[in-house]
């Protein structure tokens, strides 16, 4: 079978799906190749998206047009606010989702879009020409003709699974991995590497004491994701906390040299922030207890997933460390922990649009350019979708910079820097973090995902309408004077507040410390506020009271773009560049960072580098005029 | 990190003076080669550091330039991290220029001002600071100054402000580990000890700093008093000769006058003011705030009067006090009564003049060697600049926590402060980095 697509995406997953839906948005005529089975995007870690650092990448894929937002809310069933108590920056919401309705309803959305084509096989093999991309071969339905192919084979190349001794070939359990595409896309010159992962035992519900676990419930003022989707109806439900203790430790500890993470036979490495719990008992021995979060899988789901017991251990040992937990003493495991070894390539072959600098055409996002996590994946699938679309339009790439997203910060790691282990976002990755918040995502983003054609008309006016009315506000409250009469103190007096000195705004008023914003209407009868919905206030309240800090980081923001604006020729000859090792000109001429901005951030380049790099830019004709001076 | 830059350097390292010895210096992959050009005899692999007596001839015109000393040194073992050479020749202006000009004509390239130090930043063998102590010990004019710049040569400022940096970079930390790890019982730290601990080590570096200007610049001895209490007249007494106007009149000086003299091999800047007090004077305005500035700034204040301290006078908190009483020899004077430590003088007479100025002098020497004891770990405005601009940060990081502002704000200060710290040692690179090493070593223009 030869057809013929604009665009084939490799994988069905949190990224596949974005890479897909936003180049099918743009116009292009797309396939996605998925192997038949779970379902689209489905959910293999735990049943939760969102999360610090998680919720600003899935609002920012929402700005963008991206579908994670609006199906994880279709899939909820229950939300919490992270960090409530902290400032408006690193807040976020999380939320659990049915495992089964998630994919069920991305398929809907996903199958809804015209120029779409579904594909379930197998891609075994890239097929180059001329040094780029020409094709796939799939396993049963032959060649396939396209000149840009997005891979988005999350754990599936090469994957081995773990339990205990017992090594299985397998990208997931129950799941065939994929064969072949990680040797075809070595054999195109692409550095293929190996990590590591790992996921908990299921349990059955029915039998769990969660009498004897804190329980915690759905928080029905969180909110939702998405701007523009239907929002959550389905019923909620809670999540329980429970502990490990000495007990269960000593399941681990007693022979722990002989476990698969530590006995040579695991040889990816595995993300520290989510690390296994042989892993944490091993590393953190005076620690005499770990968290354990008991998630529901679904609305009627019979099965909870127990978050924080990833493991590898052995069938009997998972058994042993279940049962000496708290509430988890009859526990029935309906699966076994496992982890799972699988390659990835190194993102540092990519450009910042996500193509790989060696195969034209070729374009790679999520788990297999070594990211963990949905979002992490969505985000970078949009990304490589929007960008595989653009150059098929013959337009200039999307490049979102790290003063702009958290998407920016992401790509920017991964090729400027690399892994070395799964990558993670944290709210502690963003130097202009006060800047990139969740609430700002969209006035932040969604121009430009309209001007790139990934974000529709109808969703562009309703942010730009929102944007209005949040303006309108702040104008009103800087427009609107109170003066220091006798009543008007005598009421803020009342509340609590100092009283009034000067004529002043209400604007000035708000950003009083400890100042309540309902105070507005309920002394000065100011309505503004309730003429936004709750988020569109809080977006105020946070541009109003921080607007010092705000506009300090703009101001950083400025100075960070000024080395970001000087660009570096894409010829130009490193070797020509006096001061400069072997090693970092080797460095430079693979990478070839268009910034001076990216090149300071290149591991291995020294600030001594940047300055004679930096030097040769402002003065190139001095330094060819040493050569000459040299013969 | 060895380099190879592609040009060799040449210049002299010695001013072009008749002199026992003249020095030049080459660096860059040629430096052995042209080196050898010019000498007959130098061994095939010439030992590193070792030296070797050579005749020096131009290859060409084979005439004899001189018998000198010479020396190579292997990269990265060098000042500027290349391979170099250095040449100790007679020092006869005439014969430094003459080798110089040869080893140019065979390859080398004149260095501009400040290259060899350039290339040492460039190849990472010292940081900014230290380049800037190299700077700063070549033009240091006093043997404290050159103790300071040493300290910044031999990297101890540096080492200073990165163990400070690192610390910062500790309490963020953990603030990032409160921010993003919300659900994880992490055992929690006083993160507010932890700052105050080095906003108190840091403001001591600070106070010495200020301390050390103060008096590397000369102790400021400022006079004041009322309208007419014979201020200049008492001045024109110390530095010993007429520079201001004397009258019998109040308000007769109205700028602040000064005059550098040394005494006890101390510098010491003598200062006179405008009376303190309201006179019918139309400038009376600026003449007080003149004089308040004075006063301000004042290392030892010498205040004329009656023996009193007027209590609206706003002093620094360095400045030391020396009450003297005037005209002791008008018999009204006498008759008041003075607190113990007051000096009886008379500026018109003399009398009492050397018990003063030996008073001024104690107290001078005093703060001279409080303030070199052990010299200050900041070196220079530019350094103290930062690391005031740090102090302040960490002040203001202590201020948003103790008044439960979210905690994402005193990051922002602490982050601001380690990227200060970076820019400082050059180890984060930024536009003004880059333009602190192009105003240092004269690049690009």
């Amino acid at each position: 079978m030869t057809k013929q697509y604009d665009i084939l995406v490799v994988g069905g997953g949190h990224a596949g799906v974005e890479a897909a839906m936003a180049a099918a948005r743009m116009g292009m005529d797309t396939a996605l190749v998925t192997l038949p089975g779970p379902g689209l995007g489905s959910m293999p870690c735990n049943p939760s998206i969102g999360g610090i650092g998680k919720t600003h990448l899935v609002k920012e894929v929402d700005a963008l047009g991206g579908v994670i937002a609006r199906v994880a809310d279709m899939a909820a069933i229950q939300y919490r606010v992270l960090n409530q108590s902290k400032g408006p920056a690193v807040r976020a919401l999380r939320a659990q989702c049915d495992r089964a309705l998630y994919p069920a309803r991305m398929h809907d959305v996903v199958t809804s879009h015209n120029g779409l084509h579904l594909v379930y096989d197998e891609v075994v093999a890239i097929i180059t020409q001329d040094g780029r991309v020409a094709g796939v071969r799939l396993r049963e339905q032959g060649e396939v003709v396209v000149p840009r192919v997005i891979v988005t084979a999350g754990t599936f190349m090469q994957g081995k699974l773990h339990i205990g001794t017992r090594q299985i070939l397998g990208g997931r359990i129950d799941m065939p991995r994929s064969e072949g595409l990680s040797g075809s896309l070595a054999a195109s010159g692409l550095k293929v590497l190996r990590f590591k992962t790992g996921t908990p035992p299921r349990l059955l519900a029915s039998s769990i004491d969660y009498a004897r676990m804190e329980e915690q419930p759905n928080d029905p003022d969180a909110g939702h994701f998405s701007l523009f989707g239907p929002g959550s109806d389905l019923p909620k439900r809670s999540c329980h906390i429970t502990y490990t203790n000495q007990a269960a430790h000593k399941v681990i500890l007693d022979d722990w040299r002989s476990l698969p993470l530590f006995s040579g036979q695991i040889q990816g490495r595995g993300p520290r922030y989510c690390p296994s719990i042989e892993d944490k008992v091993v590393r953190f021995r005076h620690k005499d207890r770990h968290q354990v979060f008991i998630e529901p899988e679904g609305i009627d789901s019979p099965i909870v997933y127990p978050n924080g017991l990833a493991t590898s251990i052995p069938e009997e040992l998972q058994e042993r460390m279940v049962h000496a937990i708290r509430g988890l003493e009859d526990a029935v495991i309906t699966r076994w922990g496992y982890a799972v070894e699988y390659d990835y390539v190194d993102p540092t072959e990519l450009g910042h649009d996500l193509q790989s600098r060696k195969v034209p055409g070729l374009y790679l996002a999520g788990q297999v350019i070594g990211t963990t996590g949905y979002e992490e994946a969505a985000a970078l699938g949009l990304m490589a979708g929007i960008n595989a679309a653009l150059a098929a339009q013959g337009r200039a790439p999307f490049v979102l910079g790290r003063d702009q997203a958290y998407i920016g910060i992401l790509v920017d790691d991964l090729v400027t820097r690399g892994v070395t282990e799964p990558y993670r976002m944290f709210t502690s990755r963003a130097e202009f973090r006060l800047h990139l918040r969740t609430d700002n995502a969209y006035e932040r983003l969604s121009r430009a995902g309209y001007s790139v054609g990934s974000l529709d008309t109808q969703s562009f006016l309703q942010v730009q309408s929102r944007t209005r009315r949040i303006n309108t506000v702040v104008t009103a409250l800087e427009n609107t004077r109170v003066k220091p009469d006798q009543e008007t103190n005598e009421n803020l007096k009342r509340h609590g507040q100092p009283a009034l000195r000067n004529v002043t705004t209400m604007k000035e008023l708000l950003k009083r410390r400890d100042f309540d914003p309902d105070l507005l209407f309920d002394v000065f009868g100011f309505d503004g506020l309730k003429r936004l919905c709750k988020e569109e206030a809080q977006t105020l309240l946070i541009r109003v009271r921080y607007e010092g800090y705000l506009l300090r980081q703009q101001r950083e923001i400025e100075r960070f773009r000024r080395l970001e604006a000087v660009r570096i020729p894409s010829g130009i000859d490193y070797f020509r560049i006096p001061g400069l090792s072997t090693e970092v000109r080797e460095k430079l001429m693979s990478r070839r960072p268009a910034t001076l901005g990216q090149a300071s951030r290149m591991e291995g380049i020294t600030p001594a580098a940047v300055a004679a790099l930096f030097v040769f830019l402002k003065n190139p004709s001095k330094s060819t005029g040493q050569v000459q001076n040299n013969c | 990190m060895r380099t190879s830059t592609n040009d060799t350097i040449v210049a002299p390292a010695t001013p072009l003076q008749v002199s026992a010895i003249g020095v030049i210096r080459l660096s860059g992959p040629d430096s052995l080669a042209i080196l050898r050009r010019i000498c007959s005899d130098l061994p095939e692999r010439p030992v590193a550091r070792r030296m070797y007596l050579q005749w020096l001839r131009e290859p060409h015109r084979g005439e004899t330039l001189d018998q000198a000393q010479v020396v190579t040194y292997k990269a990265p073992h060098s000042y500027t991290g290349e391979d170099m050479a250095e040449i100790f020749l007679h020092g006869s202006p005439v014969v430094v220029r003459r080798v110089t000009d040869t080893l140019i004509a065979l390859g080398g390239r004149y260095a501009r001002p400040g290259e060899f130090s350039e290339r040492a930043v460039l190849n990472g063998k010292m940081d900014l600071i230290q380049a800037e102590g190299v700077n700063d010990l070549i033009e240091a004019v006093s043997p404290q100054a050159a103790n300071q710049a040493l300290l910044a040569v031999a990297g101890k400022i540096s080492q200073y402000v990165v163990a400070l940096q690192d610390k910062i970079m500790n309490i963020l930390a953990e603030l990032y580990a409160i921010l993003d790890f919300p659900e994880d019982d992490i055992e929690p730290v006083d993160i507010t000890a932890g700052l105050e601990r080095l906003i108190r080590t840091l403001s001591q570096e600070l106070e010495r700093f200020r301390h050390t200007m103060l008096v590397k610049n000369g102790v400021q001895v400022v006079i004041a008093g009322p309208p007419n209490a014979g201020k200049s007249t008492l001045f024109n007494r110390l530095i010993g000769h007429k520079r201001t106007i004397i009258a019998d009149l109040p308000g007769t000086t109205r700028d602040v006058i000064e005059e550098r003299v040394m005494w006890g091999g101390i510098p010491i800047i003598l200062k006179d003011t405008g009376g303190i007090g309201v006179t019918e004077d139309v400038l009376n305005d600026q003449v007080q705030q003149a004089t308040n500035d004075a006063i301000r700034a004042a290392d030892i204040l010498v205040l004329l009067g009656d023996g009193r301290y007027p209590e609206d006078i706003d002093v620094g908190p360095q400045a030391r006090k020396i009450m003297v009483v005037n005209k002791a020899d008008l018999p009204g004077t006498l008759a008041q009564s003075f607190p113990d430590d007051a000096i009886l003088i008379s500026a018109s007479s003399g009398q009492g003049l050397e018990h003063l100025k030996s008073r001024i002098l104690k107290h001078a020497n005093e703060l001279y060697n409080l303030a070199f004891h052990r010299p200050p770990i900041i070196a220079g405005y530019r350094q103290y600049e930062v690391m005031l601009r740090v102090y302040d940060r960490l002040n203001r990081a202590v201020e948003l926590l103790s008044h439960g502002e979210p905690e994402e704000l005193s990051t922002l200060e602490l982050e601001a402060a380690v990227t200060d710290i970076g820019e400082l040692t050059g180890a984060q690179i930024s536009e003004e980095v880059l333009s602190r090493i192009f105003d240092r070593f004269c690049i690009g223009k």
